[in-house]
């Protein structure tokens, strides 16, 4: 499944993400993007290659003891394999998740399990996941001309377009674009057609205008809240 | 062509680890599905020490072959336990990735199709992945996404190059594997420094322990004559 993204993660992000480094919810959405993306595939098995040195025996540079670890075989080979005829995960496999009719990226099908909607403003929804304790995910549901609040972040905000696209004052974008916003934009996001997006925030937004301002002092609360849990 | 001879390299150099046997251990049984295992059954069984990881893997994956998954461990267990030590720095969850890894081979050796990519590779994403959900498990994290769903094992993605000239790139790497071997050895080990392990030109000339001049030299004179044997570009 490719799409044309013109918007990606940068190098260091897909170097990060190759070397496992990254907060999982961070992981989450750039492997959704990779998965829509042949250019960051591509990348990111370069630098998976990379790691991959560490690997060959003759690149160890430090000759570190090893304990006697065949003890280990007995145990392993005693469990149950699971079966070759590969049926669960063919059928894991078959079954495409969907949301609002746009076909999900595998990384985020165990997230978007029982997804509870919630009216954000006129014409936003969102339904958060809980995938770890270091960042906030949701998914995004914008309608038709809604405006969205404008807001800055207190931190990143990754966002990802699975379905439809919106622009703001920096440009537009389509499915597979993966964008970052920071505390340096101040943004207000509108789709003309209808927009499902996935966004990963690693600190919490903070409205700069009207109404939604008062939940600045709550949303700072909840994430908190969500980092403590 | 930098490109091309990295992955044209890894072909031929399959990363493999062979384990001296250790006689003191020889011998020992362990009982599986009224079948005893024991570390000589691979010859018994048929499989020859040169057996391929991907034939193995094939032979677990088909028949839960315990012998062939015996072999596997042997050559692979010592090289996740290092990577683990220097992912983690510990001791116990270097054992526990171990585990974990070669559970994951025994139990899931289906999942890893031939047509996708090498043993080498898969089990390399594994031992990746399995080490991170091991260090989420550590941080009390909530495990609600598996590691092997952000990263897709088997998968191997084309590179950088390989996308941009498909094609061209395929018909030229069949040719240029010939034709490395027909270098002189000394500049054989030096692009598969450079080029295969990836590392700098300082970093290859020490573990060669040759001159950084003459290592660069020989990279050269190397390269020259691959892309002599090649033509000239179009």
């Amino acid at each position: 499944m490719n799409s044309k993204s013109n918007h990606h993660p940068s190098d260091i992000m897909l170097e990060n993400f190759a070397r496992r480094e990254l907060p999982v919810g961070t992981s989450v959405i750039i492997s959704a993007h990779v998965e829509l993306c042949g250019r960051c595939r591509a990348r990111v098995a370069d630098f998976e290659r990379r790691e991959m040195r560490e690997w060959h025996p003759e690149a160890a540079t430090v000759d570190v003891h090893v304990p006697d670890l065949e003890g280990m075989i007995e145990g392993i080979i005693s469990l149950p394999r699971q079966q070759p005829g590969r049926d669960k995960e063919l059928a894991t496999a078959a079954q495409d998740r969907f949301v609002n009719g746009a076909r999900l990226p595998r990384a985020l099908h165990q997230a978007a399990v029982n997804l509870q909607w919630s009216r954000l403003t006129d014409g936003i929804h969102q339904a958060k996941v809980a995938v770890d304790h270091e960042t906030r995910c949701e998914f995004i549901h914008m309608a038709e001309n809604a405006p969205s609040p404008a807001h800055t972040h207190y931190g990143r905000e990754y966002t990802l377009v699975l379905q439809g696209s919106f622009h703001d004052d920096l440009g537009s974008y389509g499915v597979g674009d993966f964008l970052l916003r920071d505390a340096s934009h101040e943004h207000q996001p509108v789709s003309d057609n209808g927009c499902l997006c996935f966004a990963v925030l690693d600190r919490p937004l903070r409205f700069t205008r009207g109404l939604p301002r008062l939940l600045n002092p709550i949303n700072r609360l909840r994430f908190r809240g969500g980092l403590a849990r | 062509m930098e490109h091309i001879l990295r992955f044209e390299l890894s072909g031929l150099l399959p990363g493999c680890e062979r384990v001296a046997p250790n006689s003191a251990r020889r011998g020992k049984a362990a009982v599986q599905h009224g079948r005893t295992w024991n570390r000589d059954m691979g010859q018994e069984f048929g499989h020859a020490e040169a057996a391929s990881d991907e034939e193995l893997l094939s032979e677990v994956s088909h028949s839960g072959d315990a012998s062939a998954f015996a072999l596997l461990f042997a050559r692979y267990s010592r090289r996740i336990y290092r990577i683990g030590l220097k992912l983690t720095g510990n001791e116990q969850l270097s054992r526990d990735l171990v585990q974990e890894t070669m559970l994951t081979v025994w139990q899931k050796a289906h999942l890893f199709d031939l047509d996708r990519g090498s043993a080498d590779n898969w089990i390399f994403t594994m031992t990746r992945n399995r080490c991170f959900d091991l260090l989420r498990k550590a941080k009390r994290q909530p495990v609600c996404v598996s590691a092997d769903d952000i990263w897709p094992p088997g998968e191997e993605a084309e590179s950088v190059s390989e996308t941009e000239n498909p094609i061209e790139r395929h018909a030229l790497l069949s040719r240029i594997g010939g034709m490395l071997t027909r270098l002189p050895a000394e500049q054989q080990a030096v692009i598969k420094q450079v080029y295969e392990l990836d590392f700098t030109h300082e970093e290859a000339a020490r573990r060669l322990g040759i001159p950084l001049g003459t290592l660069k030299s020989r990279l050269r004179l190397g390269l020259d004559k691959l892309k002599y044997f090649v033509g000239p570009d179009k």
